[in-house]
């Protein structure tokens, strides 16, 4: 029971933090710019992949890979928000529609290229032994990931609060029309938003990579999840989703230990549907960062 | 008793104390006459002339015409539930498979006939639709594209966890076919082109009714400013949870459709993202609010899908979606609004779209 | 003479501020009652919360005799309570003789009407206001004098019994408030309407109603003749620093 109880505990704490990182780049594209960027899971599978084939098809070393994968998420996001989200900025259904497509275009691209058989495997652990906690024995690279992603949120909350950059974005969450006004270059800041926002999942997915089974399917999932959290700490607000990660941490460890591990999505789910039909706004209120 | 009084254009039917107002214009006639006509003789010609004008086995080309016959059935209780709602609904194709799983196990383990289930895919879509229908006033705008988002990921995720009731991927076989076979595979697809095409028709028949009476012009509002409709007096909240569960009692009919037209029904294929983009892509290539458009876009889906299938295997859905988006991209106003620029007219109050989600 | 229209006690709150407190009052049948005070008062609110588009913290609400504190907003639209809005809340992408057909056709008598009957009866609200020529014209691009004449069109095509107007005269020329004023003292003779009319501009009001309320900071201030009000020490405080007095 004890070691039932450290585990749930661990993997909380290591759930809740990673999901946190992954949700990051969501909830702000949905905070700061009320844009809702459903080619988010997109980013997943080409940090993924793209640092495979840099590494394994191109060529490069590993450290090469893993900067050039993040400067093509960046690209591809600033391509995403040049083509898709600025041409049907007025249009939200088409534009919500386009962006799904692009998720899929980008998957099946990479499931024509590297098949569900291709085993992708990138050596990214950077601790992999076990660590002990009360009772249980915890994989090391969740313990990094975890802290990693905890890290990534304190440079978030530090760029939002001390920055110029950071404080214009805040503005724009605030009051866009009165921003506009006050002569914020809004193209720029938000497509330097939404480049800020793609690079945390990137870093969290390729350092889960070497534990997780990669298929160019994960990235339905991996979203899933994103979408779970951002939705209800209430869309773009950094405290709610801070709070929503780690109960959803919690069902995922609770189901996962204690109940049936092919409940975990399940369960988070249903609890997610149930808390937005009561609280529609999700959590927290949506109307800040922080 | 019903008494009808003809007038100049149209025929006016007294009815239990209401009237009913019916535009007969032979004039506007012509140009929907020749499409559906079109729309009728096209399985037959397809059926007669596959195999020697096209060198190409008819049941594929047969098999198209049902997939965009799905689409139409699909995406036009879609067009008519996002009006009706005021709000864009990612969840269609849950409800297609909430019909088909209905079906599916009604027929194999209670050996229930293909006529009964079609009342039992439709109650049982418009039961959940009913149980679920608050979130239509509740939520507003992206939370609730996001929870109808994720209504598919909770249906598969259960698939999965009771595959034992499901069979998850491989889905549930042995479902009762909706016709005694003719021994012909090929006559067998035609019919069940007809089939398909006989829903199709059922749908835009009562879609474009609904669109045209009161009750449509209500949704027009809705859609337009909820606080404007409710100082008319309309009756938002009961608009709003009769259309939700109606049209969601639609769509799964389109998966007992399938599930008797395969004889399977595998949930996962169709809970998949891309279905849904079909879906949604259809509706909105068709133009806004144009129900006859969906028509037009469907077909042009399943031709470019089918196209793309053939001659680029496992890389089409690539192609086939960066098609669409390149036409979303430059045909803003779709397929129907190319044709209304040019023959505009408007003799009947018709609602025009716009969403804000 | 009959009350149509009785508050008592009605209360709002927003976060911490009052918008409306403990106000009471009744209006009579086939009365125009002016509402005025400065901006802030709390005038749009009180609309608001008659015509249900909020509901009271505390207090009732009773029209011809009826509750309605907790009658939705169309529910309260169907016993007669038609309303205009601040800024013209009219539908941008149809014309103007679609909007108000849109109201018949949604209101409790149109059910009884087939679209042409409705189409007819809409052109007649509209040629009552004047707007006839512009019957074709989408209502985005109508004029501001327009748009208040197409939202009065539409809320009486409804066939109301108690009309809440607000702030009619916003954004108007004098020539152009004056014949809205007029327009709206003839529909309330030619229709047997009440009508409760809210107003920054005190002039207007001062001619055109019977009564008028004053609000200040959420609370009445003075209930009574236009004549005598005006007079009252604690209104012409409250619009100390505004010109129109």
């Amino acid at each position: 029971m004890i070691a039932e109880v450290s585990l749930i505990v661990a993997y909380t704490f290591i759930f809740g933090s990673m999901y946190l990182g992954i949700a990051l780049g969501f909830t702000l594209t949905t905070g700061v710019l009320r844009v809702f960027n459903l080619a988010y899971g997109a980013i997943f599978l080409i940090a993924v992949y793209g640092t495979w084939m840099f590494w394994n098809d191109v060529g490069f070393g590993l450290i090469e890979s893993i900067v050039l994968s993040i400067v093509l998420v960046s690209v591809f996001t600033y391509a995403v928000y040049r083509i898709v989200i600025l041409k049907f900025a007025e249009l939200e259904d088409y534009m919500l529609a386009a962006l799904v497509a692009v998720f899929v275009i980008v998957e099946e691209l990479i499931a024509y290229f590297y098949p569900e058989i291709v085993g992708v495997y990138i050596p990214t652990t950077i601790y992999g032994e076990l660590v002990p906690f009360g009772e249980a024995n915890i994989p090391g690279q969740y313990v990094v990931t975890a802290f990693v992603s905890l890290a990534l949120l304190a440079i978030y909350l530090l760029f939002f609060t001390k920055t110029k950059n950071g404080f214009i974005m805040r503005a724009i969450s605030q009051d866009m029309f009165a921003s506009k006004l006050v002569g914020v270059n809004f193209n720029r800041t938000f497509a330097l938003a939404m480049i800020i926002a793609s690079i945390p999942p990137a870093i969290i997915m390729l350092l889960i990579s070497p534990i997780w089974a990669l298929n160019p399917y994960i990235g339905w999932s991996v979203f899933t999840i994103a979408i779970l959290v951002a939705v209800l700490g209430g869309l773009g607000n950094l405290k709610g989703s801070i709070m929503a990660a780690y109960i959803i941490g919690f069902i995922q460890a609770f189901v996962g230990f204690l109940l049936d591990p092919r409940l975990m999505l399940l369960i988070a789910l249903i609890v997610v549907m149930i808390v937005l039909i009561v609280r529609p706004k999700g959590l927290a209120r949506a109307e800040t960062i922080w | 008793m019903p008494k009808i009084e003809p007038r100049r254009g149209k025929i006016v039917i007294h009815l239990l104390g209401r009237k009913y107002e019916w535009t007969v214009e032979p004039r506007y006639w012509r140009n929907p006459m020749i499409g559906l006509a079109l729309w009728l003789t096209l399985p037959l010609l397809i059926y007669a002339t596959a195999t020697s004008v096209f060198h190409y086995h008819p049941i594929a080309l047969l098999s198209t015409l049902i997939f965009a016959n799905l689409l139409i059935m699909m995406a036009v209780p879609f067009n008519l539930q996002v009006i009706g709602t005021g709000r864009l609904s990612f969840g269609p194709h849950f409800f297609l498979a909430v019909g088909g799983y209905t079906a599916a196990l009604l027929s194999r383990d209670y050996g229930v006939s293909p006529l009964l289930t079609l009342p039992a895919a439709f109650f049982m879509g418009a039961i959940i639709a009913l149980a679920i229908s608050p979130i239509t006033i509740i939520s507003r705008g992206v939370y609730y594209v996001l929870i109808t988002m994720l209504l598919p990921f909770i249906l598969g995720e259960i698939t999965y966890w009771r595959s034992d009731i499901f069979g998850a991927e491989t889905g549930i076989p042995n479902v009762e076919l909706l016709f005694h076979t003719t021994g012909n595979v090929t006559l067998d697809v035609l019919i069940f082109v007809y089939v398909s095409l006989a829903i199709a028709l059922v749908f835009l028949f009562f879609v474009d009714r609904t669109l045209r009476s009161r009750y449509g012009l209500m949704m027009g509002v809705i859609n337009e400013d909820e606080d404007v409709a409710l100082s008319y007096g309309i009756n938002v909240r009961w608009i709003k949870i009769v259309t939700f569960t109606l049209t969601s009692g639609a769509m799964a009919i389109s998966g007992w459709f399938l599930a008797h037209y395969q004889g399977s029904f595998s949930g996962p294929v169709w809970l998949m993202p891309s279905f849904l983009i079909m879906v949604l892509l259809t509706a909105t290539l068709a133009g806004k609010g144009a129900i006859y458009g969906v028509v037009v876009s469907a077909y042009i889906v399943a031709t470019l899908r089918e196209i793309t299938r053939v001659s680029l295997g496992e890389f089409s859905v690539v192609v086939l979606f960066l098609i669409l988006l390149t036409l979303l991209y430059f045909l803003r106003e779709g397929f129907w609004g190319l044709y209304r620029k040019r023959r505009y007219r408007e003799y009947e109050p018709s609602i025009r779209v716009r969403r804000k989600t | 003479m009959i009350e149509m229209l009785k508050v008592s006690n009605l209360t709002k709150r927003f976060g911490g501020i009052i918008a409306v407190n403990d106000v009471s009052f009744e209006i009579k049948k086939g009365e125009i009652v002016g509402l005025i005070g400065p901006n802030g008062a709390g005038k749009t609110t009180l609309v608001n919360l008659i015509s249900g588009f909020y509901s009271p913290d505390r207090g009732k609400i009773e029209f011809n005799g009826k509750n309605i504190t907790k009658m939705r907003m169309d529910e309260r639209a169907k016993l007669g309570i038609a309303r205009t809005f601040q800024n013209p809340r009219v539908i941008p992408n149809m014309t103007a003789h679609m909007n108000v057909l849109y109201a018949i056709l949604g209101s409790e008598h149109g059910k009884e009407l087939t679209m042409t009957e409705a189409g007819a009866e809409a052109i007649y609200y509209l040629d009552l206001f004047g707007l006839l020529k512009k019957r074709d014209v989408l209502a985005g691009d109508l004029a501001i004098y327009e748009l208040r004449l197409l939202e009065l069109a539409r809320a009486l095509a409804l066939r109301p019994k108690l009309l809440l107007v607000d702030e009619a005269m916003a954004g108007l020329n004098p020539a152009e408030a004056e014949a809205v004023s007029k327009l709206i003292n003839r529909i309330r003779n030619e229709f047997d309407l009440t009508i409760m009319w809210i107003e920054h501009v005190l002039k207007v009001i001062m001619r055109s109603a019977e009564r008028v309320l004053v609000m200040h900071y959420g609370r009445l201030i003075a209930d009574g003749k236009p004549e005598e009000v005006v007079k009252k020490p604690e209104v012409i405080e409250a619009y100390i620093g505004e010109e129109e007095v």
